[in-house]
């Protein structure tokens, strides 16, 4: 059984503007990484805001482990889907580091043993223990993000959404963050990353869903979606740079990452010269 | 998506007046909420306003803004006022003692009702004036830039408050905080909302303030003004028959005091 | 072009020439010092990129070169800093938006408050310098239609989308004419069709002769459009010169800074026995690959 499924959600802020989301249907599996791209103001994070149920579909379902989300509250839904947001300065109010990101456990009503534990792991994959009894506010704007992604990791929760986790970030930031995901990937978890990253989408993400107008135009892996030049162009989003080189060159198959093109540059260029 | 202001678009005649003009209509009213030694002025005021917030237009949203929004505080002060008000002591031993209470009563109502027609005033000079409208005509009558910003930003604070509560609001209960439920509950999650909303009210000042530096603001020097709201012909006798209703309660107050 | 009479508006050309020297800054006594002995210099019509891990140094050197620090934020500066050979604490402050502008990474924050329209918003700055009205009006729409926000010259710019008001924060400073303009990680909240936007933008400021900084993490786009990248680190200036070199270092990685994916490439053409110089930008790569399969079919 998927974990979360959207069926046919309709979405308006107002009754009197345009859907925000026009008729989304998308199922998610457990253990799996999944981004999310498109261009701004296309309907990424309001579908964000549905998986936690801070936002109420107009019209349509989404159901968790099979189980209709409405008349749960948010508080509820948070016991299974942590969603962090763009602005860290939106939720950091404690006085250290460690107890900002407490406060999700917490909140959780998780046993004092497995908040500590929850709390170290976190500390410990964004590299945040060296500043645990720091106060959020005197660190810089890229260690504040990493503390509000910490808080919603050591929620511990199946799904993990993270909504714009790598603007603003330095190169370090960017590396623990991958290394995040392929944690929480090994303890199953599913998750969900909204970015414009797109050499961080093609390293990392094995699912990958393009979003514009409200509508998904496309879905799948990421060679697959990187491919659909008229879904790319439609959602203002680009392929990521290497992919670009190579379709430059001519070459018939497309590596992803930089790793993938420096690889294959190599052993297509001693194979031409054999 | 925040809220900035309370301003809502439309041609009545109160949005036709200068933003002066109703800032000065706004001290009259409040000299004679305030200053009017005449016990039911401000149930008067406060009538008047709501009639002239209908025919305006901006009825509707006055009234859930005055009277839904700030009316329970305003009866939760009543209730404490009457209990406390010097005599209301012996409201709770005996009925007998109508009088008493009917003193302490009345000063609460009477405290009340000047509370609520401040706000309305406020509320309703706001609900037909741009600020930025108000900014030029008080700079082009002479107040200093920054002054008047801060005017204009005060008014405007709520505002943008409010909004800001709502992107907090959000990131605080994804992270399982409880804000349906007991009181208690809710009591228990105020510091998590108010936390973030005083350090980033502070921090948005102050970045805010360094944006204006670099636009070159508050230093002096001529500010070109653009598009200054044009005063209709009538305007200039209106404020002087305001003013003169305001000074009219100042001289009775005096006049009432030195007897 | 004639706008007769009107002593405010300055006409002439973007003259600076950037100098810092020595210079160190911290909040305060005892505290430690946020920028350390940074000493460069900018030529005019340079476009120059900053990078460094999240809490170099660079916003703080982006503040002293703009005249907040110290003015508005107090602190200990040592070190001096010029501006077409005159020094920055010795301009009046009234003038220092005329020849140094700056706009700041979160977008929201410098809007006003005030403003409802995106035209008044953009105005704000041309008025405060006390330019006549015409001029404003032919200028502000100049920067709208520059900045491709043309069409959200009516809307209140507190209800825009972030990528929005970031644009509507670069037209304000812009529209300004300074002579040295800073951009503060200008593209954090854009999307790559947005990001694509503004770095047009700085290749036709860099055209008009205007002076750049930017700081940014991006460094493929930095490469394509910088004369010059400043590496900052810890407070420092680590290294100083043309991008391809810079953001091309073995070590960048360790220093918070992602290397620069044509540098890879072209280490990987020199291991495979090809004399290759240095690759800084996508044309400049894809030539030198082209190049590298024909050599490599004869």
């Amino acid at each position: 059984m998927p974990v979360i499924e959207i069926r046919d959600v309709w979405f308006s802020y107002r009754p009197d503007l345009e859907p925000a989301l026009r008729g989304v249907s998308l199922t998610f599996e457990r253990r799996t990484s999944v981004a999310v791209i498109g261009r701004n103001g296309g309907g990424k994070t309001t579908l964000m805001k549905h998986l936690n149920g801070l936002l109420r579909p107009t019209r349509g379902s989404v159901l968790l482990d099979g189980k209709d989300i409405a008349g749960r509250s948010v508080a509820s839904i948070a016991h299974q889907v942590a969603l962090s947001f763009q602005n860290p300065d939106d939720q950091l109010f404690s006085r250290s580091v460690r107890a900002e990101v407490a406060f999700g456990p917490r909140n959780l009503g998780l046993p004092e043993d497995r908040i500590e534990r929850n709390v170290e792991h976190a500390l410990g994959l964004l590299d945040l223990s060296d500043v645990a009894e720091v106060n959020p506010a005197d660190l810089s704007f890229s260690l504040r993000k990493r503390v509000a992604v910490a808080s919603a990791v050591a929620m511990d929760t199946d799904v993990l959404v993270l909504d714009e986790p790598t603007t603003g970030q330095d190169a370090r930031g960017v590396e623990l963050l991958e290394r995040l995901v392929a944690d929480r990937l090994a303890e199953g978890k599913t998750v969900i990353t909204v970015t414009h990253d797109m050499d961080f989408v093609a390293r990392n993400f094995e699912r990958v869903i393009v979003i514009s107008g409200g509508v998904v135009r496309a879905d799948g892996t990421p060679e697959a979606v990187f491919s659909e030049e008229g879904a790319l162009r439609e959602a203002e989003v680009e392929a990521p740079l290497p992919l670009r080189l190579a379709r430059g060159l001519g070459w018939s198959h497309c590596p992803l990452t930089q790793e993938a093109f420096i690889q294959q540059l190599a052993d297509e260029t001693r194979a031409s010269g054999a | 998506m925040r809220v900035q202001e309370l301003y809502v678009p439309g041609a009545s005649f109160g949005h036709r007046l200068t933003p002066v003009t109703k800032l000065v209509a706004a001290i009259a009213a409040l000299s004679v909420v305030f200053v009017y030694p005449w016990p039911w002025a401000s149930a008067c005021v406060l009538a008047a306003l709501t009639g002239i917030a209908f025919a305006w237009g901006i009825g509707r949203k006055m009234v859930r803004i005055v009277f839904l929004g700030v009316l329970p505080y305003v009866l939760m002060l009543l209730v404490m006022q009457s209990l406390f008000h010097p005599g209301a002591g012996r409201v709770l031993l005996d009925l007998r003692w109508v009088s008493v209470k009917a003193d302490g009563l009345r000063y609460a109502i009477e405290t009340s009702l000047r509370i609520l027609a401040m706000v309305a005033v406020f509320v309703v000079v706001q609900l037909v004036t741009r600020s930025a409208d108000a900014m030029v005509d008080l700079e082009a009558r002479g107040l200093s830039p920054k002054a008047t910003y801060l005017v204009v930003t005060t008014l405007n604070i709520l505002p943008s408050l409010i909004g800001k509560a709502d992107a907090i609001l959000d990131a605080q209960r994804s992270r399982g905080l409880e804000t349906e439920g007991r009181l208690l509950t809710r009591a228990r999650s105020l510091l998590s909302l108010i936390g973030p909303l005083v350090v980033g009210a502070i921090n948005e000042v102050q970045e805010r303030a360094i944006a204006l530096e670099l636009r070159g603001f508050g230093h002096g020097g001529r500010r070109t003004l653009l598009g200054r709201p044009q005063a209709q012909p009538f305007e200039g006798k209106l404020r002087l028959a305001l003013w003169v209703l305001t000074a009219a309660g100042i001289v009775w107050r005096v006049v009432l005091w030195l007897l | 072009m004639g706008f007769d009479g009107c002593r405010n508006c300055l006409e002439g050309g973007p003259l600076a020439l950037v100098e810092v020297e020595n210079l160190s800054f911290s909040y305060g006594p005892g505290l430690p010092a946020v920028v350390r002995n940074v000493s460069f210099a900018l030529e005019t019509g340079t476009v120059t990129g900053v990078v460094g891990e999240s809490g170099a140094g660079k916003t703080t050197l982006a503040l002293i070169l703009a005249g907040i620090i110290p003015r508005a934020i107090p602190g200990e500066l040592h070190g001096s800093v010029r501006l077409g050979g005159r020094d920055l604490s010795q301009v009046p402050v009234q003038d220092l938006a005329r020849r140094v502008g700056l706009v700041l990474q979160n977008p929201f924050n410098q809007m006003t408050g005030i403003a409802t329209t995106v035209f008044d918003e953009v105005a704000f700055g041309p008025q405060n310098l006390g330019w006549c009205e015409e001029v404003i009006r032919a200028k502000v729409d100049q920067a709208l239609a520059r900045l491709n926000i043309s069409h959200l010259r009516d809307r209140n710019p507190l209800e825009l989308s972030g990528g929005e008001q970031q644009r509507v924060a670069i037209a304000s400073i812009l529209v300004m004419e300074p002579e040295l303009i800073l951009l503060d990680e200008p593209t954090s909240q854009l999307d790559p069709v947005g990001t694509g936007h503004i770095f047009d933008i700085v290749s036709d400021l860099k055209a008009g002769r205007s002076t750049l900084v930017i700081i940014e993490h991006k460094v493929e786009r930095l490469a394509e459009v910088c004369d010059r990248i400043l590496l900052m680190s810890n407070g420092q200036l680590l290294d100083d010169g043309i991008p391809s070199a810079v953001l091309g270092r073995a070590d960048i990685q360790t220093l918070g800074v992602r290397r620069l994916f044509y540098a890879s490439v072209a280490d990987v053409l020199r291991r495979l026995g090809y004399a290759q110089g240095e690759l800084g930008t996508y044309s400049e790569t894809l030539q030198a690959l082209k190049e590298a399969a024909r050599r490599a079919r004869h």
